[in-house]
């Protein structure tokens, strides 16, 4: 039992971005593996949206810039849903305050939570600071290709997200 | 005065409000009229937007959104009654109020034509890719470096702008007339179509003699770079009139309140009366941090009090035997009491205990308490001239009910309120 508890660990810590990633990292990456339970109140994992492109996006009910770029990526996901992209928040927060934002946004994409704000899946993808929002970017071949710390802009989607897309 | 037909209508407003959330895409309505005016779900919605509590909004249940929504609605209604006010006062025809208007606009074309030209600053496609391989990998740095190059050519665009400006109208200064002896009408600088005189950088009633003549040269300077910009910004187009009217519904309100706030506080004698009549205004109660233990008979608690003076901690006791449960789970700590609030039989003996001297068994209708003051903050009464912001809110929030009221009359209001058909049948019956 001990054996297994030391493996899992090693394994957790195995699947954690490096630093390097913030950016372009040099070399693809693998997302850590997690399941979380999402607003729908089923739990979901990233194996789900295998095949599409994923904006996973950090975020709080709490951050103003977090809020303020809710908006953006509600509109991306309407804009470029059929061609294959994903939008998946992560809330670092408070199950009801996630979802009152989730229903006065009127948020289109589903919407995982962690219920606390130190939960070190932030870290693990590559985010030591715990700086919200902070966007992860995977591939259709499930690699992290980038990431970003502060609200993804139409100008940074359509250089970063869209010619994934295409 | 409150009559059964108000009180109907205030209870559809509510119910409709609470029960009917105005979704974002909804169709713009009209939620109340005021003497002919009226504000429509879409305004309140924007002004919810930009108030600074929006980011908390978000977070709220519908009926916590829905009471703040409300709240919001009824404090434009008062805005709009007060915007209404001044203007049959002509306080929106004041040579102030006009010309605070105009420095307002002159701004506000400023701005949009610096804004027109800091769009126009495009980093050439080599340069970014240039940036972007220095950067890789660091987003932040990325942003600053792009952000600098930006904010280096606005500069030499703006320059350039500015001298061209300058030749195109025909621009001159008159400096060397900046002397002793200068006149309000003296003109300063010239150009097509606008002029700056002495009088309007420099307030006479203000500065009977003439201030540093080169602090007036440079108010000459910013003066001059204003209206030439602003004027290039008209003759290109620039439409501030909805900023600019939204300014005027901003001050307004402000210019009402300030010309009545006068008339109720005529004088600084005024305000000193209120604070001799109402001296609780500048009152900061002492408070005490406090140990408590409570149980339901008084043997146990004189039995109790006998342990501890014996040596044994009250705290140790409290979470032990207390009956109150909350002061059970804190060990008998009981946080700060605030003179005037609480149980009046453990006040009056709290004033008299030392700290960390055990009180008495006091009886209430709670239980029998023992009582121990860990530290205490002094009672203190404030001066005037420290609350004398306060008593001046004071007298206009005493007056202003009665005011609104009479504002009401003047200007009906009435409520339009929401779709929600249970409401609105409720309402007609």
């Amino acid at each position: 039992m001990r054996k297994r508890a030391v493996l899992a660990l090693v394994l957790a810590l195995c699947m954690t971005l490096p630093d390097a990633v913030a950016g372009e990292p040099d070399a693809p990456v693998l997302p850590p593996a997690f399941t979380l339970p999402g607003l729908d109140g089923k739990p979901h994992e990233l194996g789900e949206w295998r095949n599409k492109v994923v904006l996973l996006n950090f975020w709080a009910s709490w951050c103003s810039p977090c809020q303020s770029e809710i908006p953006d990526l509600v509109a991306f996901q309407n804009e470029y849903g059929k061609q294959g992209l994903q939008v998946v928040g992560i809330g670092m927060d408070n199950e009801v305050k996630l979802r009152n934002v989730h229903r006065t946004l009127e948020i289109n994409y589903p919407v995982l939570f962690t219920n606390s704000p130190t939960d070190p899946l932030l870290s693990r993808f590559g985010n030591r600071t715990g700086v919200v929002p902070y966007t992860v970017l995977i591939s259709r071949a499930g690699e992290v290709v980038y990431t970003h710390t502060g609200v993804i802009t139409r100008e940074l989607f359509e250089e970063q997200v869209l010619p994934l897309l295409r | 005065m409150w009559n059964r037909k108000a009180s109907l209508a205030c209870l559809f407003w509510a119910v409709a409000l609470i029960f009917s959330p105005i979704p974002a895409a909804a169709a713009d309505q009209v939620l109340v009229t005021i003497g002919g005016e009226a504000i429509h779900s879409r305004e309140l919605e924007k002004v919810m937007a930009s108030s600074p509590f929006y980011t908390q909004f978000n977070t709220m249940s519908e009926d916590e959104q829905a009471s703040l929504r409300g709240d919001m609605l009824r404090r434009l209604v008062s805005a709009r009654l007060l915007t209404l006010e001044a203007k049959r006062l002509g306080l929106d025809k004041t040579p102030a109020f006009l010309r605070e208007m105009d420095d307002f606009r002159l701004g506000l074309l400023y701005r949009s034509y610096m804004d027109k030209l800091r769009e126009g600053v495009i980093i050439p496609a080599d340069t970014l890719a240039a940036m972007k391989q220095r950067f890789k990998g660091d987003a932040d740095a990325l942003d600053a470096a792009q952000s600098s190059y930006r904010s280096t050519q606005f500069r030499d665009i703006k320059l350039a702008a500015l001298r061209r400006m300058q030749i195109d109208s025909h621009l001159q200064f008159f400096d060397t007339r900046i002397r002793p002896g200068i006149k309000p009408s003296t003109v300063l600088m010239q150009a097509d179509g606008i002029q700056v005189t002495y009088g309007d950088i420099v307030d006479n009633a203000k500065w009977k003699n003439l201030p540093n003549p080169e602090w007036v040269r440079e108010q000459l300077e910013n003066r001059s770079e204003l209206l030439l910009v602003a004027r290039y910004a008209e003759r290109e187009g620039a439409d501030v009139g909805g900023q600019l009217a939204r300014y005027g519904d901003e001050r307004l309100p402000a210019l009402t309140l300030e010309k009545k706030g006068k008339e109720w506080i005529p004088n600084e004698a005024a305000m000193r009366n209120w604070y001799t009549a109402y001296p609780e205004i500048g009152r900061i109660p002492a408070s005490y941090h406090v140990g408590q233990l409570v149980v339901a008979d008084k043997a146990e608690a004189e039995a109790l009090r006998a342990r501890i003076v014996k040596g044994e901690s009250l705290f140790t006791l409290a979470g032990e035997y207390s009956i109150d449960p909350a002061g059970r789970q804190q060990n008998g700590d009981m946080g700060w009491i605030v003179e005037g609030r609480g149980m009046p039989e453990l006040l009056k003996v709290l004033d008299r205990l030392q700290d960390d001297e055990l009180s008495g068994v006091i009886a209430t209708p709670s239980g029998f308490h023992l009582l121990m003051v860990l530290e205490r903050r002094i009672g203190r009464q404030k001066p005037f001239a420290e609350v004398r912001e306060r008593v001046q809110q004071m007298i206009v929030n005493q007056h202003l009910p009665a005011y609104m009221g009479e504002l009401e009359k003047r200007y009906p209001v009435s409520w339009n309120l929401m779709v929600a058909p249970t409401a609105s049948a409720a309402a007609t019956q």
